[in-house]
């Protein structure tokens, strides 16, 4: 009781001042028009030390395996064999100690981002701290880009943080880039609604953001500074009275499973194109049914396909033109999709 | 590895930071007189508020920060704390609502 007085109140507190919730662009019968994805399951030949946490794959076909519990980075080939293993220190210099995120770098380097102290760190081939850029704000998630990473804080409802970074490679500080945050009342549920899914696509930035908003902003940089536009994320029309939808506190946490979730992971396809994992609209074995969404180059919805389980991310090796699915409790399926 | 509240202490406030807003100031400053002055902390957690619970510990354990070097600097790292926790509890919530 008095836990959910105290939410009510910090509810109550943060008084927006107003909310921008347009209607979602919805895509009719989602799941009745898909077809099954072409998966099979594969059973990873490596001990799996705890939940996962992020997964990303290199240009050459290689997987990053986060177990961030475990502080373990698991590196795989595409048939899931273990290539090598990183386990972070907790504490001392070469401390990473609350990895959030990993990709690959310039030249093939593993990057991670340490949400505790606050810094992009690159790990030599040892495992240890080649170098690391403190950053003034918690990072989230982060993205390559050719001569830099765009960077995704852990935005709290201030003007201080921005909901994005850039920082090149040639500087020491990242640049603050002009995305506009999502308005969501409560404080709590204002930095999940910010939580955002990146991908780079050639010279644009798409970020998704991952709960409550179906919306992605679309970044080009340029000489004169960076172009944003924002644009919808279609969404299963049985989801649509889910957008901007937020438990009205005090809530309990079981109420924020059917928050809006309009991308769960973002990869890009064969040809570059923008492939979504999406909650389907439909319901099985009591959970949502997953599928992956392509989008065509303008964006808009091409085609979807039905996943197995419960997938909570996707990777596209593209050496062998398969997608990786993964769980947070440790299955795995590769599947491919028609051209 | 550095505590939080050492982190805090060892924290070099650039101009941006200094630069905090009447919401965030409004909703942390109130979120200490319930949580942390009061001594209003969570008794034991479930899995169906283990997220909340964590959240509202690590509030009330920036909160006593404020007790003698963070009460004075408190327009410098309230920012800062709000987001140490709030990234522990998105991270919490993330990785439930991802798996269902």
């Amino acid at each position: 009781m008095r836990l959910s007085i105290a939410i009510l109140f910090l509810g109550l507190s943060s008084c927006a001042d107003t909310v921008d919730r347009p209607k979602p662009k919805v895509v009719t019968g989602l799941a009745e028009g898909a077809a099954p994805a072409r998966c099979e399951a594969v059973a990873p030949a490596f001990e799996i030390p705890a939940s996962l946490d992020q997964m990303a794959a290199s240009p050459d076909s290689v997987l990053a395996l986060l177990y961030a519990d475990a502080g373990v980075i698991q590196i795989a080939d595409h048939a899931l064999r273990p290539v090598r293993s990183y386990s972070l220190a907790e504490t001392g210099p070469e401390a990473v100690a609350n990895p959030r995120d990993v990709t690959f770098g310039a030249g093939g380097r593993l990057a991670v981002l340490d949400g505790a102290l606050h810094r992009l760190v690159h790990l030599t081939g040892n495992g240890d701290i080649a170098d690391y850029t403190t950053l003034q704000f918690v990072p989230d998630r982060f993205a390559r880009a050719a001569n830099g990473y765009y960077i995704f804080p852990v935005k709290p409802p201030t003007h201080t943080t921005g909901l994005a970074y850039f920082l090149a490679d040639s500087l020491d500080d990242p640049v603050r880039l002009p995305l506009e945050a999502a308005d969501v009342p409560n404080p709590q549920i204002y930095s999940l609604a910010n939580l955002m899914v990146p991908l780079v696509r050639g010279r644009e930035l798409l970020a998704a953001h991952q709960f409550v908003v179906p919306i992605m902003h679309v970044v080009r940089m340029t000489v004169a500074g960076a172009r944003v536009r924002r644009v919808d994320i279609p969404i299963a029309a049985e989801l649509a009275d889910r957008a901007w939808w937020t438990p009205e506190p005090p809530f309990e946490e079981t109420e924020l499973q059917d928050m809006l979730v309009p991308v769960v992971d973002m990869v890009a396809g064969r040809a570059g194109e923008p492939v979504l994992l999406v909650r389907t609209g439909r319901r099985r074995d009591g959970h949502y049914e997953k599928g992956l969404m392509r989008l065509t180059d303008t964006l808009e919805f091409r085609d979807a396909f039905l996943l197995e389980g419960d997938p909570a991310y996707i990777a596209y090796l593209a050496a062998k033109d398969v997608y990786v699915a993964a769980s947070t409790e440790g299955e795995f399926w590769r599947c491919t999709l028609p051209s | 590895m550095e505590s939080r509240s050492q982190h805090f202490k060892n924290f070099t406030p650039t101009k941006e930071t200094l630069v905090t807003s009447k919401l965030m100031r409004r909703s942390l400053l109130l979120s200490l007189v319930l949580v942390g002055f009061t001594g209003l902390v969570p008794q034991g957690a479930s899995a169906g508020t283990d997220c909340t619970d964590g959240y509202m510990l690590c509030i009330n354990e920036a909160a006593g920060k404020y007790d003698d070097w963070g009460r004075q600097h408190f327009d410098i790292i309230d920012d800062l704390a709000y987001a140490e926790c709030a990234a522990g509890y998105v991270g919490c919530v993330r990785r439930k609502l991802l798996g269902f």
